[in-house]
């Protein structure tokens, strides 16, 4: 088995039917279709106005299942998932909105968790550069001598 | 009666912790040996005074002394026994006095284990922290969150506590253990500080604590499972996990706590990272603070917010406290803390901590943006918004995701630097695993890049975990399973299971609201539901309505209960538990005459049931990784093999002894 794993070809192998079912499995969704599916979605990033916390999706409050049905029927009327949203904020305000905006200061939230991971690679990145030890370093035999000498040194 | 016995408990522990800090501070000024060796009698004594107050206040509630505000607001003589004795932290003032029975009971614990240590500064620095912040919790309960108040008149009942709180039995397990472990992040962090007094940074005081911050982590870890588990058997809309401040206050010490478990073998190993772990134990610690006060000063709307008062001054000020401290002590001690050595791959064990370090950092630092930034908005320009399930859902998955990579990884790489040819070999296997998981499901139907690719993690990150067991069983035995190199595997395996279901779970869910009369047949998914009736209980705390439904052969009840007391409505949902899918039922609606349809949600989801194995498998994975390994010499250094029988030395070994 040793063997098997030391070659390229199983690897190759595996990577490509790795990328095969992958695919298959990327082609086989391409959203919610239905408008059952499509109607979840669309709840589950409104906020339901007289609880807390909970999406209108989650939430079994009255207002929580007026909504709900009020987003089937737009759906069904052939409004997009946005048209929807800015409907319901324009109604209940921009808090009704469980994603928030993407511009303004409010955009910071999206930015700032990817500004900061970048950062933090990059440092790393400069780091190790920092820490490589160059890979022509010469062994000279006072070195040799040294090593030898700690090795025969008995453990205490 | 009571009142005066918990007010005496409390003010006992007050006093000990204060009068144990000042003895302490006076003998470690003076070096003061038997001096510092009193002040673990007075940590017995503060154990002692939040017993006392305990008992007091279990005594109340159980003989319903409505005297006592926190009893009248809380408890009823409805209330059943079991959640009687829960209601203790059902709400705000009775959570405190558990917080500080259980800070009491881990300072005692300190002063006993360490108790012939106890003149070496740096256990006396740690116990006096802790005594410090004994001192804060108990201040809390002779200030803004007394649980020892009296009122008067005393009315003759009190409307119990909330409804949602005495629902379900995990209700008297869940809090207990998240305690167990917000609290008992204090050890660790009050031995850092300790290590920063003493100007001691090197890694004595990591082996010190290392056990008991696997414990600390271990009951979080329990305790948060648990309260999903309640979620998902009690709020009923068929989820588990929200990202509500509650929840995301316990997730966030469980973050930092990880990471530290993580990059603490860095420091252990190669003497690196010592700002960073100590900065990752206060802020630990700092997070269970803020949490606290996030969640109980009434900032923050949740739906678990069940208790509100005015707090958040104080404990915002010790959260204050706490940073200023921490950050102050260690730019004193900067010079001690640099560390020598450098890392000589990025592809090798310390590099994959550090990874893992960077990851966990981003995901803190995502659901701490997420929980605040409402708040801060609004301070900066007014502007009103939520942040929901949505952004933490897009923001975490990625994470998650790099996060199982990794752990397929990490395991099988060896300390200093990998070369291409030994991560083939080791991750062969495990890759097999991942590909056959992958095409398997595919073919099975399932569709999304984001499951299936999670799937296949899973079983990359599962592959590696099993790997490592099975070759440390192969050589010693039954060991192989035990320590904590192993036994963090079988904490890996749990977290595979719950990413698995997580995945499963979010993404092929199926839901439904049924409109159904009396004798009607539903199918849903394959599954077939008859509603059968309406049955009606009278309890004298409530009144249960439920509804009978058979699902697939068995009947489950999913009820609505109105409470007597304030005439709150809530939902018991009923759930058809399985190892492949659950099928969760909630009655929306009642049918108000005989004849009517009532509404039931059908919530399907398939492999909930691991999320809640995964969460026990973690825990086992947390004790067999405390268990004692075998022990080195002290001189010997920890690059040596563990010393072991080891008929057929491969170069596999090495990373796998450590």
């Amino acid at each position: 088995m040793k063997d098997l794993s030391r070659a390229r070809w199983p690897w190759i192998l595996l990577l490509s039917l790795l990328a095969g079912a992958l695919v298959v499995a990327a082609l086989g969704d391409s959203g919610p279709r239905t408008t059952a599916e499509r109607a979840r979605a669309v709840s589950e990033s409104i906020a339901c106005p007289t609880c807390q916390g909970q999406s209108v999706a989650d939430s079994a409050a009255p207002s929580a299942r007026a909504i709900r049905t009020e987003v089937a029927r737009r759906i069904e009327a052939g409004e997009t998932d946005q048209q929807i949203r800015d409907h319901i904020a324009g109604i209940y305000g921009d808090d009704a909105l469980l994603t928030p905006p993407r511009d303004g200061v409010a955009g910071l939230i999206w930015f700032l968790p990817v500004a900061g991971l970048v950062a933090a690679v990059g440092g790393l990145v400069v780091l190790f550069r920092r820490w490589r030890v160059p890979d022509d370093v010469e062994v000279s035999d006072e070195d040799r001598v040294l090593v030898e000498q700690a090795r025969r040194s008995p453990r205490s | 009666m009571n009142a005066a016995l918990g007010t005496a408990g409390v003010t006992l522990g007050l006093i000990a912790c204060v009068a144990g800090a000042v003895t302490m501070v006076v003998g470690l000024r003076g070096e003061r040996a038997a001096l510092i060796r009193t002040g673990r009698t007075y940590a017995f004594l503060a154990l002692a005074g939040a017993i006392l107050a305990t008992i007091a206040m279990e005594r109340a509630l159980i003989t319903r002394d409505f005297s006592l505000e926190f009893v009248a607001n809380n408890g009823s003589s409805r209330t059943p026994a079991l959640f009687n004795v829960a209601t203790m932290w059902a709400a705000l003032e009775g959570s405190i006095l558990l917080w500080a029975l259980v800070l009491a009971g881990y300072t005692a614990l300190i002063a006993h284990k360490f108790r012939a240590r106890l003149s070496d500064p740096l256990v006396g620095w740690a116990l006096l922290t802790m005594l410090v912040v004994g001192i804060f919790f108990f201040g809390l309960m002779l200030g803004p969150a007394n649980p020892f108040t009296t009122v008067s008149p005393v009315p003759l009942d009190g409307p119990g506590p909330n409804p949602l709180l005495q629902n379900h039995i995990l209700m008297a397990f869940h809090p207990p253990m998240l305690y167990l472990g917000y609290v008992g992040f204090t050890v660790p962090f009050a031995f850092a500080i300790a290590a920063l007094v003493t100007g001691r940074v090197g890694e004595g005081w990591l082996l010190a604590t290392r056990r008991w911050t696997l414990f600390a982590w271990g009951f979080l870890t329990v305790g948060i499972m648990l309260g999903a588990w309640w979620s998902y058997e009690v709020l009923g809309w068929g989820g588990y996990w929200a990202w509500d401040p509650v929840e995301n206050a316990s997730l966030l010490p469980w973050l930092t706590g990880t990471a530290y478990l993580h990059s603490v073998m860095v420091q252990e190993r190669r003497g690196m990272l010592r700002v960073w772990n100590i900065s990752l134990l206060c802020a630990t610690f700092a997070l269970t603070i803020l949490g606290t006060f996030l969640t109980r000063s009434g900032v923050i709307d949740s739906v678990h917010a069940f208790s509100e008062s005015d707090i958040g001054g104080w404990l915002l000020g010790f959260f204050g406290l706490i940073v200023v401290v921490s950050v102050g002590l260690v730019g004193w001690r900067g010079d001690r803390l640099r560390a020598p050595g450098s890392m000589d791959s990025p592809i090798s064990r310390e590099g994959s901590f550090l990874a893992n370090n960077v990851l966990f950092a981003a995901f803190t630092f995502v659901v701490l943006l997420g929980t605040v930034f409402p708040l801060v908005v609004e301070a900066i320009n007014g502007e009103q918004l939520s942040v929901g399930v949505p952004y933490f859902n897009r923001m975490t998955m990625p994470l998650g995701m790099l996060i199982l990579f990794l752990m397929a990884i990490a395991p099988v790489l060896p300390w200093r630097k990998a070369s291409q040819e030994l991560l083939r070999v080791r991750l062969f296997w495990p890759a097999v695993a991942a590909t056959v998981t992958v095409v398997a499901t595919v073919v099975a139907g399932a569709r999304g890049v984001a499951p299936v690719l999670a799937f296949g993690l899973g079983a990359f990150a599962g592959g590696a975990a099993i790997r490592q067991v099975v070759l440390a069983s192969r050589r010693q035995g039954w060991r192989g399973v035990v320590g904590r190199t192993n036994g963090g595997m079988i904490v890996h395996l749990g977290v595979v299971m719950i990413a698995v279901g997580l995945a499963a779970s979010q993404s092929y869910s199926s839901e439904v609201e049924l409109r159904m009369e009396e004798g009607q047949v539903a199918t849903v998914d394959g599954h077939t539901l008859v509603f059968e009736g309406i049955e009606t209980r009278e309890d004298p705390e409530k009144t249960t309505i439920a509804a009978q439904v058979r699902v697939d052969g068995q009947v489950y009840a999913p009820a609505i209960n109105e409470y007597v007391f304030g005439g709150q409505t809530i939902g018991t949902p009923s759930v058809s538990t399985g190892l492949r899918q659950d099928v969760f039922l909630a009655l929306l609606d009642v049918p108000e005459e005989p004849g009517d349809p009532a509404v039931i949600r059908v919530v399907i989801q398939p492999l909930v049931t691991w999320l809640w194995i995964g969460g026990g498998v973690m825990g086992l994975g947390t004790a067999l990784a405390a268990f004692p390994g075998k022990r080195r010499r002290p001189t010997q250094p920890t690059s040596e093999p563990a010393d072991v029988p080891d008929p057929d030395p491969e170069p596999e070994m090495v990373g796998a002894s450590a």
